[in-house]
């Protein structure tokens, strides 16, 4: 059940199916088809060698040292590489605070970051959240101050994810508190290594370190570093917000979960299980509909891009999916489920069971971060009752 | 549930509880027990050691009992073997016990001892040895067997019977490799290499299965129960979060669909305790049906416990992911519950057998 693709599109994506057979390496391969942990050298390592050959930044203008690959090759290329075992693609330099730059940016702000995103030399983290602004991000309290050319910033951010490994940090911070709380909001960009700055730790449920709380003590940042006009930077953040939202259906991930769950049943016991069969074939549905719904969404998409309603389709739909797979695969270990190290090492052959046990549990987060389901749900509601 | 029980079960449902609160940190953040032995005495003394053995054994035995018991020291993830010794005794308390296993009894149900069952799906083999029997093997996951005096091992002699081979923690040739379970519960692998027990410490005989199957019961139903008092924890702690969280300018529990999402967690709690209650009232009577009344109780607490688990999750949001919060220390319990003994699957078989 083929979507239809043009010749340039196959050709696309066997091309890129041969880079990775080719250069994602084995043991990299091997670590994230068990769902074992990773560490910084295994995403940066994977975002040189795409660097290497021009495809980490590929959806870019070529202006900027991308590809202007089409909205379809950009997904192409994602499920092709997430097919091969290649790592998450970090999104916050390449797909955030990238496309940012380049469409907000000064020519000395372009001139300054983009190069680092482009070769991966420069590890981007995410400061939004905070633990009182989460769905209600607006409401966000980290201060900016002006002093001199510098603003002096106080604050917290939350669920920072990777901002133990990471260079800079881009930030929504409060300039002013006098207005709506929309109209007071501007985008900064910190360096970690700022006096001032602090990271702490969150483990997640899965038993892994990979979200942080970064705190802002009076942390002085160059006027120099603001991107868009001061009070400007909520419109900042809903375009990049736009370009979160539509990464999330992860359809390659979700086929590798589902050829991860055959292969681990074609050596148990429950290959044959009715039960089993049904539930799968239920799951192919499920996979199929949502694949064709994105591949459907990106070929609708008009001028200005896919429609809000599709895109909170694809993450709620992506999300649950995702978790229904998890859980799948984590029911059918049984009692193998019952002995669970979260920092276990891949081997060759069957992965570990706590692989399976630590996707169940870290897909929890899926319909809780980008945009919880509840609040895609609400956006989808409003544009059918013309809200 | 009041209503159904007994004055004498009541106080003791409010003893258990006034336990936990005196005994345990209760609060959002997520525990850190570890074994306490004398706590685990103390806990004796309420009579929660003697639950799964009957009257006349010295016991205050009931199916009620233990599903109170168990409801209540669930949620705060206690590492005392409450689950693990319920079950050795109800093993213990099994027609043909010798009488020098006896005085055990008496001592694991005062916390002084503690005994733990090792029942895996690989058997240790027992084979004759001059003063009695030898046992070599391994099981997998034995549960606080680091703080176990007593093991209780389902073998396989070689002459093919199920055994019960009655194993002190000292004996030589016994090693334990800690085991991390999903749950954070203690558990060890229990290597066995040439462990030498007296003749009388094996059991075996044509009855030994059907009291494995028995005890399992027993420990299934208190599982269920275990269940029940896990999703009604995390459905209070989710109705304070959605009641004092606020965003947009109002309380999360303002959102009619939040509210209607903690109504069906709540529906689907009290549906899983209706059913442990009933095998808990079916194995008070001795009923043969308690077998398929523990399975439709396990399988209504596997249902319901996807659900609670993950909405509770959901519903506190980002905060309901991390390792601090309790939230998702009981999202983790109740998936290794889920897991144990088959899970769904095997009681959904039974029932359709």
């Amino acid at each position: 059940m083929n979507f239809p693709l043009d010749d340039a599109e196959r050709e696309f994506r066997t091309r890129i199916r041969a880079f990775c057979q080719q250069s994602l390496p084995s043991e990299l391969a091997l670590k994230v088809e068990a769902g074992a942990e990773l560490g910084r050298e295994d995403y940066v390592g994977w975002q040189r060698i795409l660097a290497a050959s021009g495809l980490l930044c590929g959806a870019w203008p070529k202006a900027y040292g991308g590809q202007d690959w089409s909205a379809l090759q950009a997904y192409l290329f994602d499920e092709e590489c997430a097919l091969a075992g290649a790592p998450w693609l970090l999104p916050f330099g390449v797909n955030y605070v990238g496309p940012v730059l380049f469409t907000f940016g000064t020519p000395e702000q372009k001139a300054r970051f983009l190069p680092g995103i482009v070769d991966a030399s420069t590890f981007w983290c995410q400061g939004y959240s905070e633990p009182d602004a989460g769905s209600d991000l607006a409401s966000l309290r980290t201060r900016a101050v002006r002093d001199g050319d510098h603003y002096i910033v106080s604050g917290r951010k939350i669920w920072t994810t990777m901002a133990h490994w990471a260079d800079r940090i881009f930030c929504l911070v409060r300039t002013n508190t006098d207005v709506k709380p929309q109209a007071g909001i501007s985008f900064l960009l910190i360096d970690m290594k700022s006096p001032g700055v602090s990271v702490r730790p969150i483990v997640t449920m899965e038993g892994r370190h990979h979200l942080n709380e970064v705190t802002f003590d009076e942390v002085r940042v160059p006027m120099s570093d603001r991107v868009g006009e001061e009070n400007a930077g909520w419109n900042i953040a809903k375009f990049l917000l736009g370009h979160e939202r539509l990464l999330v259906a992860e359809i390659g991930k979700q086929k590798r979960i589902m050829r991860a769950i055959r292969r681990r049943l074609a050596v148990g016991g429950l290959a044959d299980a009715v039960d089993v069969r049904l539930r799968l074939a239920e799951l192919d549905v499920r996979l199929a509909a949502l694949e064709w719904t994105a591949l459907r969404t990106i070929r609708e998409a008009g001028h200005d891009g896919p429609s809000a309603a599709s895109v909170g389709m694809l993450k709620t739909r992506g999300s649950e999916l995702e978790q229904a797979l998890t859980e799948f695969a984590f029911d059918l270990l049984g009692s193998e489920a019952l002995a669970y190290d979260p920092h276990f090492s891949a081997v060759t052959g069957l992965p570990p069971a706590d692989g399976v046990t630590a996707r169940m549990l870290a897909a929890r987060a899926t319909t809780i971060y980008g945009g919880s389901n509840e609040v895609q749900r609400t956006l989808i509601a409003r544009t059918l009752l013309g809200k | 549930m009041r209503n159904l029980l007994t004055d004498e079960q009541a106080q003791f449902a409010d003893a258990v509880d006034r336990f936990v609160a005196r005994e345990y940190a209760t609060g959002p953040a997520a525990p850190r027990h570890a074994f306490d032995r004398a706590r685990h005495v103390r806990l004796a003394g309420l009579g929660c050691l003697s639950l799964s053995v009957p009257a006349e054994l010295g016991g205050i035995g009931g199916g009620v009992e233990i599903m109170l018991a168990s409801e209540r020291l669930a949620p705060a993830l206690i590492h005392e073997p409450f689950l693990p010794v319920l079950h050795a005794t109800a093993l213990l308390s099994g027609a043909g016990l010798p009488v020098e296993v006896q005085p055990h009894l008496e001592s694991i149900m005062a916390g002084e001892l503690v005994a733990v069952v090792a029942a895996g799906t690989v058997l240790p083999l027992a084979t004759r040895s001059p003063s009695g029997w030898r046992i070599f093997g391994r099981v997998s996951m034995v549960p606080s067997a680091a703080d176990a005096n007593l093991f209780i091992i389902a073998a396989r002699t070689d002459a093919g019977q199920t055994a019960l081979a009655l194993v002190e923690r000292a004996a030589a040739g016994i090693s334990l490799t800690p085991a991390p379970r999903l749950d954070g519960q203690p558990a060890a692998h229990l290597d066995l290499t040439s462990v030498e027990i007296s003749d009388h410490l094996l059991l075996s005989g044509g009855n030994i299965g059907a009291l494995l199957d028995s005890a399992l019961n027993m420990l299934e139903m208190a599982e269920a129960a275990a269940m029940v008092g896990l999703m009604t924890a995390a459905i209070r702690t989710t109705a304070d979060y959605l009641r004092t969280r606020t965003q947009f300018g109002v309380p999360l529990s303002s959102f009619q669909v939040l509210q209607h999402r903690l109504a069906d967690m709540w529906m689907a709690c009290e549906e899983a305790r209706s059913l442990a209650y009933a095998a808990a009232v079916s194995i008070d009577a001795g009923s043969d049906q308690a077998a398929q009344a523990v399975s439709f109780a396990k399988v209504r607490a596997c249902d319901a416990a996807q659900l609670v688990a993950a909405e509770s999750v959901q519903m506190h949001g980002a905060v309901g992911m991390t390792d601090d919060l309790i939230v998702s220390h009981w999202f983790r319990r109740l998936a290794a519950l889920r897991s144990e003994h088959g899970g769904r699957r095997r009681h959904l078989a039974r029932i359709a057998a």
